[in-house]
């Protein structure tokens, strides 16, 4: 393929990545975080899986058969383990604002400075060749598939140091979304949804070429086993040959279970940029899950470039692009490289961010903070200094990993190196694991036992590779330092039957181990390593306060340590921060001496930008430090505790009683709706009362002064008296009725009904009064509908009420009525259905309130005391059933009442 | 309680995943083609992301109900 368009490629992944970087931020400008999901956080992680995974797995696995594997399935067990380590963890290095191994490291011993120096140094010996080979692995597969183009001589003196190109590139990335903010516990966004961006461009790449090999090369898994099963030479790695194998494998496990957690990348990515403690628990079965999925197609790959490639020299790192470069894909082989490319990036970039946060904050800042001459130099400037020392030494990071390439890693395999690189950060191992659950662990005994296990690692794994590139003597090798043979690098004491990885994790880690326990249990702790100790294996016990608890005691003025902080976040921020935070703790920052707690808080931030050791040399410098005994510390932790606690049960307290309060707002409010209900009820009887009682007094008036009247005028006017006295007399019937409801004191006399002979019963009641007003009555009966319980002259009060109603509201000699009784599924329904006026939707509710009409005045007063629908509707609920209304104004009305028969 | 689960789900996985378990599948065999040992690998696999999957989210549907 032409290396131009390879060039272009690259390029244009590289843009890619910085526009996805670039919108990344934006969106959480626009407080549209990205990273506040669990999916981004667990595909970040897979920032595991480097060039190493991508092309050195296949060559591995063609060499070694499943051991490969072993540093795979090593993460996926540490992963339910992962729940209680490294949430803990996480939690720290919150409440302290720790952003890096090295800072975690310090801090839990006594905020020790030379610890973060050793740490990082182990860090930066430990990952420059890792970070070398994935260069390697960029140029390596630049070449494979430029080399198959026409135009490779031609331009190989310009692309011959494209890695130095691609450095370059990355260090501007890194640079740019790396080191944009001062204050590290702010997370890099747009970094972290590039690398899970990059992540799923590598799964995808690798199964597709995966898919293509497995699928269209072979005829599947079993094709490619059975052809290789053929070949004596593969067939070996099907199986683990010896005992040594078994162990091998123990020891990859065991070594990639403390890798995946303590890699500088992947505690950056798992841990300082973890925005959620909840994200861990997807986290925990989906990144395994992507481990497998990127690992499925890795043997069939193997044995097939075995297969395709016998007897050719062809290198097997390189299958992954051989393989379709040799059936001609170019599509493939270029989506192929952009994901092992992708890899790499990946890599680079966080790597490079978690080690120049190291070199700033443990290496460089310490001393600058120490000195008094060069504090005079960068006076007034030291955020600009930490910025610019993490940006040169990024560039510098990333230059000195091109060296190495240069120089050593083109001697190696991809794994080779990788694993010595996973063997230098176990280290971290007892320190750390120790660190955060047992109190008894101190400085010395860490400091000692990394001191002495690099130094086994350097010996054993380091100093084999740089013998290699000739830099030491062979007989070192053969014969052992100084030509003692117990000193042989891959079989130190004599040690023998484990590969050289196996051989130095073993060493050096039973010395670091040994060394730390040793030594932690004969020294004593100073008092600040006891607290810091109480503070880190107590985290959850005390978490939530800790926060902002002060164990210190001295003396320091506020003028001072706003100075401090002016340092870093400008006078503006500072002047903000410190406010909030005097209000929210109720400090009185007149005071000129500082508050403790505003001492801690100070610095707290001042950790997350320049590292813990730094922040606590830059607080002792200003203030007059009291020792305080590790009892202190505990009873001041168990005190804030206990007022904890206290504050907890009160605020519940309060809740309960805001609860009270309110539930008694709402029957207050129940209470005076009811009695204005009453009000309203008593007014309108009153008043449904006078309009007959007035009619039949001014009747019997004229009836009284006129005793000269006609007979036939007298006996009309008599027989309206009468007419409304029975109205009164209804009414007030009613009102007792209703009442009785009301009261709940109405008993239903329950026999066997049918409902037909209630409807039939009705209607015989009100034919005559329909047939007078020339009003047609349908009766649409339902045969099926069975005998059931209720009170049969309640019942039939309703239909009449809603029957009588319906005659009312129907226009003499067009009126039709439509009654029809429906059973479906234990209910028995019956409607009533008029072509009337009709009712306004927003009655429907309304009218079956009592006295509804009177309340509202602006529709036509019917006949009728208002209380029958009234009635009508306690009946059917004493039946356990309901009545509604379905009508349009102009289309007439439909009542429905539904009973159930069981 | 949870704690105590993960425990030791890790733990049994890493025996599985070790000597002496694996020497049970070291035949050399094979299932339709493929070595035993490969599959025995993958299959152990699958199943402790699936029980650490089944593990977590029950405990996740348990703790949004106390919130």
């Amino acid at each position: 393929m032409n290396s131009g368009i390879l060039i272009f490629a690259s390029l244009l992944y590289l843009a890619f990545l910085f526009v996805v970087a670039y919108w990344a931020e934006k969106q959480a400008e626009k407080g549209k975080s990205l990273v506040t999901n669990p999916y981004i956080y667990a595909l970040s992680l897979a920032v595991y899986c480097t060039a190493w995974t991508f092309y050195g797995s296949v060559g591995r696995a063609v060499t070694n058969g499943i051991e490969f594997l072993a540093v795979f399935i090593g993460p996926t067990i540490m992963m339910p383990i992962w729940w209680i380590v490294l949430r803990k963890i996480i939690r720290i290095c919150k409440v302290h604002r720790i952003t890096s191994i090295a800072d975690f490291i310090s801090s839990r011993y006594g905020k020790d400075a030379t610890l973060g120096v050793l740490v990082t140094l182990i860090c930066i010996a430990g990952i420059l060749p890792y970070i070398a080979i994935q260069l390697k692995a960029i140029s390596s597969s630049f070449l494979i598939v430029a080399r198959s183009s026409d135009d490779y001589k031609v331009n190989q003196v310009f692309w011959g140091d494209l890695p130095f190109y691609i450095a370059v590139a990355l260090s501007v990335f890194t640079i740019i979304f790396g080191t944009r903010r001062i204050d590290s516990t702010e997370r890099h966004e747009g970094m972290v949804t590039a690398i899970a961006a990059e992540s799923i461009i590598k799964l995808m790449a690798f199964l597709t070429t995966g898919i293509f090999v497995t699928y269209f090369v072979f005829n599947g898994f079993g094709d490619i086993f059975q052809k290789a099963s053929q070949i004596p030479d593969i067939r070996k790695a099907f199986v683990f040959n010896n005992e040594g194998d078994f162990s091998n494998w123990f020891w990859h496990v065991f070594l990639s279970m403390a890798a995946v957690m303590f890699l500088p990348r992947q505690f950056q990515v798992a841990v300082v940029e973890n925005v959620n403690e909840r994200h861990l628990s997807k986290a925990i079965w989906l990144f395994p899950l992507y481990l497998l999925l990127i690992n499925i197609f890795v043997i069939p790959t193997a044995l097939g470039g075995e297969i395709l490639f016998a007897n050719q020299n062809v290198n097997p790192d390189s299958y992954v692009l051989a393989i379709p470069l040799k059936f001609n894909q170019k599509i493939l082989t270029l989506f192929t490289y952009i994901g092992g490319f992708s890899a790499a990036t990946s890599m680079i970039i966080v790597e490079t961010i978690a080690l120049s946060v190291m070199i700033s904050n443990n290496l460089v800042m310490p001393v600058v903070l120490k000195s008094k001459k060069l504090q005079e130099i960068f006076k007034g400037n030291l955020s600009n200094l930490v910025n610019n020392i993490r940006r040169t030494s990024i560039v510098l990071i990333i230059l000195l990993a091109y060296l190495y390439y240069k120089t050593i890693a083109e001697h190696y395999s991809l794994v080779s190196l990788g694993m010595v690189s996973f063997t230098a950060v176990a280290q971290f191992t007892p320190t750390i694991i120790g660190g955060i659950f047992w109190k008894g662990g101190n400085r010395k005994g860490a400091l000692i036992g990394l001191i002495v296990g690099s130094l086994i690692w350097f010996y054993t794994l380091v100093l084999p590779s740089l013998i290699g590139a000739r830099l030491f003597p062979q007989s070192i090798m053969d014969n052992g330092l100084f030509g003692l043979e117990f000193l042989k690098p891959f079989s130190l004491f004599g040690m023998k039957g484990m590969d050289n990885i196996s051989h130095g994790l073993f060493w050096s880690f039973f010395f670091n181990l040994g060394c730390y326990l040793y030594f932690s249990i004969t020294s004593k702790a100073s008092s600040i390593e006891h607290n810091q100790a109480v503070i880190f294996v107590d985290i959850f016990e005390y978490s939530g306060q800790t926060a902002n608890l002060s164990i210190w005691r001295g003396t320091a003025y506020v003028p001072d340590i706003q100075l401090l902080l002016n340092n870093f976040f400008g006078v503006k921020r500072t002047e903000k921060v410190i406010r909030l935070f005097a209000q929210k703790n109720k400090i009185n920052l007149k005071d000129e001496k500082a508050d403790p707690q505003l001492v801690t808080y100070a610095e707290k931030l001042l950790a997350g930008v320049v590292g813990t050791a730094s922040a606590r040399i830059m607080i002792s410098s200003i203030s007059k430090e009291e020792k305080i005994s590790t009892e202190e510390v505990i009873s001041i932790l168990k005190s804030s505790q206990e007022l904890l606690s206290a504050n907890k049960s009160l605020r519940k307290k309060s809740v309960e009683l805001e609860k009270a309060t309110s539930a008694l707002k709402d029957a207050n409010e129940i209470l005076q709706r009811t009695d204005k209900l009453k009000d309203d009820f008593l007014t309108t009887v009153a008043h449904e009362i006078r309009t007959p009682l007035t009619s039949i007094r001014a009747l019997s008036e004229i009836v009284f002064d006129n005793p000269d009247m006609e007979i036939e005028e007298r006996a009309h006017f008599l027989s309206t008296v009468v007419k409304e006295s029975d109205r009164l007399g209804r009414l007030i019937n009613q009102v007792l009725d209703l009442e009785k409801y009301e009261s709940g004191k109405q008993k239903l006399n329950m026999e066997d009904v049918d409902i037909q002979d209630i409807i039939k019963d009705s209607v015989d009641a009100l034919y005559q009064q329909a047939k007078e007003k020339g009003i047609k009555i349908v009766f649409i009966p339902d045969r099926f509908a069975p005998k059931f319980e209720a009170d049969r002259d309640k019942l039939i009060q309703v239909v009449v009420n809603l029957l009588s109603n319906a005659i009312k509201f129907c226009q003499a000699q067009k009126g039709e009525i439509t009654i029809a009784t429906h059973y479906v599924e234990g209910w028995i329904y019956t409607s009533i259905q008029d072509n009337g006026v009709g009712i306004d939707k927003k009655f429907h509710r309304l009218i079956f309130d009592k006295f509804f009409q009177a309340e509202d005045q602006t529709i036509k007063k019917p006949r009728g005391s208002g209380l029958g629908l009234a009635i009508s509707k306690k009946i059917i609920e004493l039946h356990n059933g309901q009545i509604w209304l379905e009508s349009q104004v102009g289309r007439g009305s439909k009542f429905t009442f539904m009973i159930s028969v069981i | 309680m949870k704690e105590q689960k993960l425990i030791f789900i890790s733990i049994l996985f890493l025996i599985l995943f070790n000597f002496p378990m694996l020497s049970i599948f070291n035949t050399g065999g094979n299932v339709n083609g493929i070595p035993t040992l490969y599959l025995y690998v993958f299959m152990v696999w699958i199943l402790l992301i699936t029980v650490i999957f089944k593990i977590l989210r029950k405990e996740g549907k348990e703790s949004k109900k106390d919130e």
